[in-house]
């Protein structure tokens, strides 16, 4: 029997600074033509046991490691990175990070300088990768001109040259719209095919398995869970860690009656059992004048306009979330309409009044805006000063600043963080900093949430935690979300705005938007099962469920008939 | 967003050269230029410098501000040199005394019509200097300052940090922008900046340890992918093939001529003297 393209035996590994092991005896094989998938929350060990493989580890990352990796049958303690390079192929999760080249041929060819191979070869795989990969297109471009998706096929474009016998692929999906992140699994799946070894780490376990793996690796805090097939995978997953595929959701609450039980009490507000609070009882009233209204908006980036003539009323009581592909203009609608980037056509009005009469300090007041990333925005020595920045900002009186941190804290559950006030901001865990940015934000006390990517960086349970609290927040009126998670977007808001190319394609609630298949597909978003479940069991007038709340319906007979 | 480096010259006949051309222009002209104290010669060379530079085709527009920064801070240079020389003046023929118009009220820096040229051909060089100096940074592909260097000479590690700075200003750029984005929203006003340097870098701070923190962050993955495959590791090639053609050689020959003669002519003429023009002697 040929010898697997990795053979991992008892692995456990421990970082130099780290009190406790990143993983723990790891046994694991990988053969040639295979896919395997690993799955499992964040800081489970995902990202060790791909350093373990490709090498990094113990090569970049000195550390106490026992047990043995093999790849290509040798030892990787024994071969040198080079070596390890023009063996397997790694894909980091952000390609804006992981490309060094300052043109697409460059980044193209340079791992295979490194190799020193020769110029003409080079020439030659860019050419077959060019098509291979789907890039051709983007040839002679700048780097720093791509978009995140394209980006993302370039970096695997730049390990393609190598042609490795094992690709190593972390979190793919992360960046990238689901039309993109199709074209990148399909890449995959034909790679594995060809009989080149594949491991990817993805928790959109529903759209990974569209690459057909063949073997599941879940890890849970640092250990291996269950190594197996994906229907037996797909058996033991817990829902809530990962996201599933509807009918693996389905068939779980049918087999295990208990679980209807354990639904949390509303990851949409829609489905029934909504928190207290303004946003509860939500929905636009017509007569209501809007928070925010576009008329024939146009902006964009120096000479390049990205929107081109926006027309969309947001209402003061709803909870609106904008869909489309990346470099549709999303995230520029929000930024144009808090100021960040100059309106060079139409009018934005926040309640009534033109933006022109507010500054972005006094439009903060109105939105509180969360960025992406929270590592953006934090500076401060203490999560106290970091809270009262933006007031001190305002000239808000320091006599009420006790009163606003202790609300902000409150508000988004950071109040039982040990010592939270006297914590440095960046000593948080990613799900607190996230936390820290939309307390930031309601430190200005707004009305008005806006969120961009609110589920970036976060796996299934943390990103699902994280918009159940943002849901909660008490005294909030709207919520204007930016997002790719397409099931997110439509579990949570009351209306969708659809973005293709800098218009608005489609205005209207969950369910009507994602009837029109063909509109969905050409926005590069994805039909995801839950959107077909919802439409069989649900119904056009009913709400979108998120798939536990759904699945328990439909395993207790209550949900609408197909 | 596009943060994308300026290739401003893209497609001029100077972008279309050998981009070790435009390197070593500039190395024979500032060795060229550094020996020149005539004011005459100095004009020449600011006529060589710019004609050099309009074949560039760089669009004026897009480095007006370029221009404005680095003949403000040539100005301030020519100037604090003027006060910190307190009126001495290098390179005066022997013999000559300087001719004062006047002395610089409360610090008393004697005014001459040496003084005054001499402050004057300095400016005149800097000016040539940048003029040479900038199509290095808009009339080279940006996928090409590597390699490059690399057949400069250069050790390879060295010359692709410098593919890596312009691959990375970009990006930097552009969390710069948006950790701006994201401190305005918090209410941070940039307008009115204080004029105490130490005050305008504290309030800079919101925008700075993000932005660095996030940069010092970022470049652990960089150096994992660079690592994964293979960087720094043994012997490289490079993608990029550079031919000298005879364009080329013949730019070169002309820089290296220019060095040549200004080294003979500071040798065999008065060329590295300062030379004052009659017209501004005082009666």
């Amino acid at each position: 029997m040929a010898e697997p393209v990795v053979r991992i035996e008892g692995l456990t590994y421990r970082y130099r600074r780290a009190s406790e092991p990143a993983i723990r005896d790891i046994d694991l094989t990988v053969e040639a033509g295979e896919v395997l998938l690993v799955a499992g929350p964040s800081g489970c060990g995902k990202s060790t046991l791909i350093r373990a493989i490709n090498g990094l580890i113990p090569h970049a990352y000195p550390g106490e490691l026992s047990g043995s990796v093999r790849v290509n049958g040798r030892l990787t303690t024994e071969l040198r990175l080079r070596d390890l390079a023009a063996i397997i192929g790694t894909v980091l999760q952000d390609p804006a990070k992981q490309i060094v080249g300052a043109t697409v041929e460059a980044e193209l060819a340079f791992g295979p300088e490194n190799l020193g191979m020769d110029r003409t070869e080079i020439r030659r795989r860019i050419s077959d990768v060019a098509e291979r990969a789907g890039i051709r297109n983007l040839l002679g471009r700048e780097t720093a001109a791509l978009s995140g998706g394209e980006r993302q096929l370039l970096a695997v474009g730049g390990i393609l040259m190598l042609e490795p016998r094992l690709y190593v692929v972390d979190e793919p999906l992360a960046n990238l719209d689901p039309a993109s992140a199709a074209r990148l699994l399909g890449i995959l799946r034909t790679l594995a095919d060809e009989g080149h070894a594949i491991v990817i780490v993805e928790h959109r376990v529903e759209e990974a398995l569209d690459l057909r793996p063949d073997r599941v690796l879940y890890l849970e805090e640092g250990r291996t869970r269950y190594l197996g097939s994906v229907s037996g995978f797909l058996e033991i997953a817990d829902p809530d860690a990962v996201k599933l595929p509807f009918d693996a959701v389905l068939a779980r609450f049918r087999s295990d009656p208990s679980l209807v039980g354990t639904i949390p009490a509303a990851p949409g507000h829609h489905a029934g059992a909504a928190p207290p609070g303004t946003l509860a009882a939500p929905g636009a009233d017509p007569a209501e004048s809007p928070r925010l209204e576009f008329s024939g908006v146009r902006a964009g980036f120096g000479d390049r306009e990205v929107l081109h003539g926006i027309d969309a009323r947001l209402g003061r009581r709803e909870i609106v979330a904008v869909l489309g592909p990346n470099g549709s203009g999303k995230t520029t609608l929000f930024r144009t309409a808090m100021r960040l980037l100059k309106l060079t056509g139409g009018e934005i009005r926040v309640d009534g009044e033109p933006i022109t009469n507010r500054t972005v300090a006094q439009l903060a007041s109105t939105f509180g805006y969360v960025f992406q990333s929270p590592s953006q925005m934090l500076f401060a020595r203490t999560v106290r000063e970091e809270l009262t920045f933006g007031p001190r900002n305002l000239g808000r009186d320091p006599g009420t600043f006790g009163a606003i941190v202790t609300d902000a804290l409150e508000r988004t559950s950071l109040d039982v963080v040990e010592d939270i006030l006297d914590r440095p901001p960046l000593t948080l865990s990613f799900g607190q900093q996230k936390r820290l940015a939309l307390a930031i934000a309601l430190s200005l006390e707004p009305p008005t949430l806006i969120l961009d990517e609110p589920s970036a960086g976060q796996d299934h349970r943390t990103a699902r935690r994280f918009m159940r609290e943002v849901m909660a927040i008490p005294g909030l009126e709207s919520i204007y979300l930016v997002t790719h998670d397409v099931d997110l977007a439509l579990t949570h808001a009351d209306r969708i705005l659809l973005f293709r190319e800098g218009r608005v394609v489609a205005d209207g609630p969950p369910l009507e938007v994602v009837e029109d298949t063909d509109r969905w597909i050409a926005c590069n978003l994805r039909p995801t099962s839950l959107i077909r479940a919802n439409a069989r069991w649900s119904g056009l007038n009913g709400a979108f469920l998120d798939a536990e709340t759904l699945a328990a319906r439909v395993a207790t007979g209550t949900a609408a008939a197909p | 967003m596009n943060f994308a480096p300026r290739y401003l010259g893209r497609g001029s006949w100077l972008a279309r050269r050998d981009p070790r051309v435009l390197v070593i222009a500039v190395v024979c002209f500032v060795l060229a230029a550094i020996q020149v104290w005539d004011l005459r010669i100095m004009l020449i060379l600011d006529l060589i410098a710019f004609a050099y530079y309009r074949t560039a085709r760089i669009p004026f527009r897009q480095v007006r501000r370029q221009w404005m920064l680095a003949i403000l801070f040539v100005s301030l240079l020519v100037f604090a040199n003027g006060i910190i020389a307190s009126g001495r003046i290098q390179r005066l023929p022997e013999g000559v005394e300087p001719h004062i118009y006047g002395y610089i009220p409360l610090l008393g820096t004697p005014v001459s019509a040496e003084s005054l040229t001499f402050a004057l051909v300095q400016f005149l060089r800097f000016l040539s200097l940048i003029a040479v100096g900038f199509p290095i940074a808009f009339a080279i592909a940006p996928d090409v300052f590597g390699v490059t260097f690399a057949r400069l000479g250069v050790p390879y590690r060295f010359a692709y940090a410098i593919d890596l700075t312009w691959r990375f200003i970009p990006s930097l750029a552009e969390d710069f922008r948006s950790t701006i984005d994201a401190q305005r929203v918090r209410g941070m006003d940039f307008t009115g900046q204080s004029r105490n340097p130490v005050a305008r870098v504290r309030r800079q701070i919101p925008v700075l340890v993000p932005t660095i923190v996030n940069a010092i962050a970022g470049a652990e993955d960089t150096i994992d992918a660079m690592d994964l495959r293979g960087f720094g590791t043994g012997e490289r090639t490079w993608f990029q093939d550079l031919v000298l053609d005879r364009t080329d050689k013949l730019v070169l020959i002309g820089f290296g001529s220019l060095l040549v003669v200004a080294t003979i002519g500071g040798l065999v003429t008065s060329s590295s003297v300062l030379w004052v023009p009659d017209a501004i002697l005082p009666r």
